[in-house]
């Protein structure tokens, strides 16, 4: 899945809204609960995964380097 | 007495170098209301100077102006600071300032409320201005000192609270000259390259000097025109600044901002944890709702089979009932017409005939007595094998 944090937390969000309303033929409630928990798998892979980095700009001479 | 004529010209510049040399008028600090402010399309700026008694004419030239942190007024009192010297062309005395600043408030307060107004004017501290802030920014920009307090206090509650971005620091002079002109540009180079998609721009504590930079129009304009949503992050809970009115988010402290700026990664874990709690009991509540209908509809078709199978049999018991009540009553009406039959062949005149008696009929009527016969009738007798026609040859009654 080659979503962002954001979009996966997103459609997590809708899928479960979706859920809690109801009136859904049961085979497609059967998929959007896979997806949903598809989705909080992701999420938490990416949460687990994330390593911060940290940039310093130096504005006048426009060069990047990498610190930490 | 000879007459001493001078001219007008030579008059005035004796005047101008009386004044000119006197100590005292060559530095002197007058305190005064402005009036007939004027500020010329070459940068001077000609005012008077008043208080009830009297009236002085001032001017101050472009390159002192400059130096002005607010703008003169009319009716402001102010201090200022210069020498009386004397214009020869109109033959009057005024005050070239040199610095001015308000009196009582101070400059930098009067400077901060008249910032403060303008851009409030322009519509720049709006709300609909503001843009959101977004919820899980992939870079946090950080526009400050490289070796403020504030820097090492954002960079700590950014690890601790969410690892999932990147941060771009842009050290900059936060104070002193050239400050504001640094974090402007900051401000600029990180939307020129789209650096971040949200900015935390400030300082840690100071005082209101320190602060400066960030009432400083450049950096009001920069921040209004960031694209990057700019969280305000100037000195303590307690201290406002441009910065914090034209920014998209006010931040108490640059602590605060980074609070602000990320989510904290242990909330959206159990944000995550119950989403997914929601998720499956959700569904099997879902689940559980259909096999109740199914159960319930399955229960229909008991009951309705047991109904139908409950019609089948009284429509079986009635068939019978019916077919019985019929058969009984077609054998009770054999029975009544085979003895109808008998009765019938019984009575039968044909049957007495057999036996051997006639029957005779006189104009087709059966002759029942002798009364209705005349002689010479012809009447016909019926036997049982035919008939005879005969003719009455004497009629004769019997006495009975």
């Amino acid at each position: 899945m080659d979503m962002t944090f954001e979009e996966s937390m997103q459609a997590l969000e809708k899928i479960v809204k979706k859920l809690e309303d109801g009136e859904m033929p049961i085979e497609k409630s059967i998929e959007e609960f896979e997806k949903g928990i598809k989705l909080v798998k992701n999420c938490r892979k990416l949460l687990d995964t994330a390593q911060k980095q940290v940039t310093t700009l130096i504005g006048d001479m426009n060069d990047e380097k990498e610190a930490n | 007495m000879e007459k001493r004529i001078v001219a007008v010209s030579q008059i005035n510049a004796y005047i101008k170098n009386t004044l000119d040399s006197d100590f005292l008028l060559q530095n002197v600090w007058i305190k005064g209301e402005i009036s007939n402010f004027k500020l010329h399309y070459s940068g001077h700026m000609y005012l008077s100077l008043k208080d009830s008694g009297g009236v002085l004419r001032a001017v101050m030239f472009k390159g002192a102006g400059a130096s002005l942190r607010f703008i003169p007024e009319n009716g402001m009192q102010v201090l200022a600071r210069g020498r009386i010297s004397v214009y020869p062309r109109d033959g009057v005395y005024q005050l070239y300032i040199e610095e001015m600043e308000p009196e009582g408030a101070g400059a930098l307060y009067v400077a901060f409320e008249q910032l403060k107004a303008k851009l409030e004017a322009e519509g720049l501290f709006l709300q609909e201005r503001k843009q959101p802030i977004p919820r899980f920014p992939k870079c946090v920009g950080v526009v400050t000192s490289a070796t403020g307090a504030a820097l090492r206090d954002i960079l700590n509650i950014l690890n601790r609270r969410w690892r999932m971005c990147r941060l771009v620091v842009y050290p900059v002079l936060v104070q002193g000259e050239g400050a504001a002109q640094e974090i402007a540009g900051a401000i600029a180079h990180l939307n020129m390259k789209k650096a971040a998609d949200v900015l935390i721009v400030g300082r840690g504590g100071g005082s209101q000097e320190d602060l400066w930079a960030f009432n400083e129009e450049i950096v009001a304009r920069a921040v209004a025109n960031s694209k990057i949503p700019v969280i305000s992050a100037v000195g303590h809970e307690t201290d406002f600044t441009i910065c914090d009115f034209v920014s998209d988010l006010r931040a108490p402290t640059p602590s605060a901002a980074a609070e602000l700026a990320v989510p904290d990664e242990e909330e959206i874990r159990n944000q995550l944890a119950a989403m997914e709690k929601r998720l499956s009991s959700q569904f099997y509540l879902l689940l559980s709702q259909r096999r109740e209908k199914l159960n319930h509809f399955a229960n229909r078709l008991t009951v309705l089979r047991r109904q139908t199978d409950d019609l089948q049999y009284t429509l079986d018991t009635l068939t019978t009932r019916a077919v019985n009540a019929i058969s009984a009553r077609a054998e009770a009406e054999n029975r009544r017409l085979m003895q109808s039959a008998a009765t019938l062949d019984a009575l039968s005149p044909l049957k007495v005939l057999s036996r051997g008696y006639t029957v005779s009929t006189k104009n087709g009527k059966a002759v029942h007595t002798v009364d209705v016969l005349e002689e010479g009738d012809t009447i016909c007798v019926r036997f049982t094998d035919g008939n005879a026609d005969c003719t009455v040859e004497k009629l004769e009654r019997s006495n009975g």
